[in-house]
């Protein structure tokens, strides 16, 4: 975008469409991997934590939203610091069992279930506080993201549901997915300004019932657009100030991404996974824009907390946040 | 100031979220920034630890500065990056073009040197680093799985004499004697658990015709305690995950074929070269003993048409057939001679070891886990 148009825009007070656009090349992004699993390999792995960082760096800056790009400025160094964190928990939570099973075998074994069942509650709060991490490491016009509020209501929504859903065979999903969408959300501010969310559970069920019925009725192929609905629902009661996000992937772009992905890794062993992550993204980010009004001049920064062991933890479950 | 000088950049004062469209002049020691439309200087950086990063696309630059950090300067391009260069700047960034294209070239010739030569010394780095770990410690590993298998053994205290006669014939008789069990399953098979625990199947018992038999697969096992083949086993496949997880794991989420399975199929690799090992030790025990190893060659040339149907590079042994023909030649088989393998009387409690055991046809992995 040239700057005669970021005029044009800051002179009209509130633009009215903030569209998403990624600008990364494969090629560029084939480049970082390369040289992290290089260096990785050289440092027995100690570069991994700035290797991830590299790779973030790539993807945030390659994404722009309405004529600015986000900007990631979290560091390898304090990844590395929260990984050595979460490494000395997990020696804790799976030494301390094995030490006292040595001297006593049935206090052992409850020391492992215990154990096992606290790493089990850890999960909702890693994926709260990965994402603290990470929007407290995003700028978007020179402003930082952030989260609000405990980790704990976030965790007892997960724990519950998940108790519920199993309870209703899995009927309660689409409700429990709405509740943490809502709370994630709610907690989330660009500086000064929140984020809010007014999605109902009851309108995501029918989404949700409708889809299922039609995958099992299609075998299976309905899911791709149950899968753009959800996601189409989760963005347009997502917004900012006065502005709505909206989605206009459908599911047959989902269905061509899938592909795309499927064909392009298995053809290539995974060697065109960095163009086919880039073009995944672009398409992605087409679909994506707010609509509607945001007063810049009234978001202000504040300070935004998050440490980077939490960015471990989500690690260490395997808890992919995305992008 | 001519208002018209410099280079059309964004400002982002990190105090709030609104924009301020300036120009960029360079001075020399410090690079100026003015509104854009009326020219009034806004503020001046020192050139000294100015941070430019032209953005991985090639097109957009962002330019900050520790004095202010929060603050942000962004420019599509417009001559900037160049006449920062000019000023002494360093301008970090990827690489673009053919020093791009070069740069890629080294580092994938890098990581395929390590990548082969890792894999060629993973063997020798995990065999060395076994030899290291304390028995006591693989011990207490087997003794964990040997808590599952409670109860599944054949309880038979003539053929545990009758293994440890086998084994003393094979060692020799001043050997300390080995953890040896007859396991109640009907499938024939022979394995050695962490710690040096070897334990046969009834369905092996069975299986075998002669003590010869027994002998030579008793020798291969003995053998895989010998060279601490299982700990090198646990500590290779430690490192290729490892390896893995520190590379390129963080995409395995999204990638459709998990790459994992190449480091898996590497593996196998690694476990037929032990098990050959294995087998080639045997045969020396067995020589020196003067054991035939007919026995060996013929259990495996039975063998040949149940086990050799999944390809051999998928498969954690070398093919029965394979095992057989290597065995046998290319040097003469050697005759037994002198003492019988086994006495009549102790091939007889072998055999009948688990006769008041009920039949149990669950694999070894049903016994383990209970499915």
């Amino acid at each position: 975008m040239s700057l005669a148009n970021v005029e044009q825009q800051e002179a009209v007070a509130s633009p009215e469409r903030f569209r998403f656009a990624f600008h990364g090349q494969g090629a560029a992004l084939f480049f970082v991997i390369v040289k992290n699993v290089l260096l990785t390999l050289v440092t027995l792995g100690i570069y991994a934590p700035w290797a991830k960082t590299a790779r973030r760096k790539f993807v945030w800056s390659s994404i722009e939203i309405h004529g600015q790009r986000l900007s990631y400025t979290g560091t390898g160094a304090e990844l590395f610091k929260g990984y050595l964190k979460v490494a000395a928990a997990y020696l804790i939570f799976f030494g301390v069992p094995t030490l006292v099973k040595r001297a006593d075998k049935n206090v052992g074994t409850l020391v492992q279930i215990v154990a096992t069942l606290l790493i089990v509650l850890v999960v909702p709060f890693a994926i709260w506080w990965s994402r603290a991490y990470l929007l407290s490491r995003t700028t978007w016009r020179g402003v930082r993201f952030r989260m609000v509020g405990s980790a704990k209501p976030y965790a007892k929504t997960f724990i519950v549901g998940v108790v519920l859903t199993v309870l209703t065979l899995g009927f309660y999903s689409p409700y429990l997915a709405n509740r943490l969408r809502e709370q994630m959300t709610n907690a989330t501010y660009l500086g000064s300004q929140p984020f809010r969310y007014d999605g109902k559970g009851s309108e995501l069920f029918k989404i949700w019932i409708k889809g299922f019925l039609l995958t099992i009725v299609t075998l299976g192929i309905y899911s791709f657009w149950l899968q753009a609905n959800m996601q189409r629902y989760y963005m347009e009661h997502t917004s900012i100030d006065q502005a709505c996000g909206r989605f206009t992937l459908a599911g047959g772009d989902f269905f061509k991404l899938t592909l795309g992905q499927i064909f392009g890794t298995a053809l290539t062993l995974g060697i065109a996974f960095p163009w086919i992550l880039c073009w995944t993204l672009r398409k992605v980010c087409d679909g994506l824009s707010f609509e509607g009004n945001i007063d810049f001049t009234q978001i202000n920064a504040a300070a935004a907390h998050g440490a980077a062991a939490g960015d471990g933890l989500a690690d260490a479950f395997g808890v992919d946040l995305g992008v | 100031m001519n208002n018209l000088e410099g280079h059309l950049a964004q400002l982002m004062d990190g105090k709030s979220a609104d924009v301020t469209a300036v120009r960029i002049i360079l001075g020399p020691t410090e690079l100026v920034i003015v509104e854009a439309v009326a020219g009034e200087r806004l503020d001046g950086w020192p050139l000294k630890d100015l941070r430019v990063e032209v953005l991985p696309d090639g097109r957009a630059v962002e330019v900050r500065h520790p004095g202010w950090p929060d603050a942000m300067l962004m420019s599509m391009g417009d001559g900037l990056t160049e006449a920062l260069r000019g000023a002494g700047v360093r301008v970090h960034g990827l690489p673009r073009g053919g020093h791009l294209r070069n740069l890629l070239i080294a580092n994938a010739l890098g990581v395929i040197v390590l990548v082969a030569g890792g894999y060629l010394a993973l063997p020798y780095i995990a065999g060395a680093l076994a030899k290291h770990v304390p028995m006591t410690l693989e011990k207490s590993m087997g003794d964990q799985i040997d808590l599952l298998l409670d109860g599944s053994y054949c309880e038979s205290a003539s053929g545990q004499q009758a293994l440890l006669a086998l084994q003393r014939r094979i060692e020799g008789p001043a050997a300390p004697p080995r953890e040896l069990r007859i396991l109640n399953m009907a499938v024939p098979n022979a394995f050695t658990f962490p710690g040096g625990r070897i334990v046969m199947t009834k369905g092996l018992m069975s299986e075998a015709e002669s003590a010869d038999e027994l002998a030579g697969i008793l020798a291969h096992e003995i053998q895989h305690v010998k060279q601490r083949h299982i700990m090198t086993h646990v500590i290779r496949g430690t490192i290729l995950s490892a390896a893995w997880a520190a590379t390129a794991g963080d995409f395995t989420g999204i990638m459709v074929i998990d790459p994992t399975t190449a480091f898996q199929i590497a593996n196998l690799r690694f476990s037929r070269a032990d098990e050959e090992s294995a087998d080639r030790g045997a045969v020396a025990m067995l020589d020196a003993v003067t054991i035939s190893r007919d026995g060996m060659v013929k259990f495996f040339d039975r063998l040949k048409e149940k086990s050799d149907v999944v390809p051999q590079w998928l498969s954690t042994h070398p093919s029965s057939a394979r095992r057989a023909r290597e065995l046998a030649g290319p040097g003469p088989v050697t005759t037994g001679k002198g003492e019988p393998v086994l006495s009549p009387a102790h091939w007889n409690d072998l055999k009948k070891a688990c006769d008041s055991t009920p039949d149990d046809n669950r694999s070894l992995r049903q016994i383990l886990f209970g499915r």
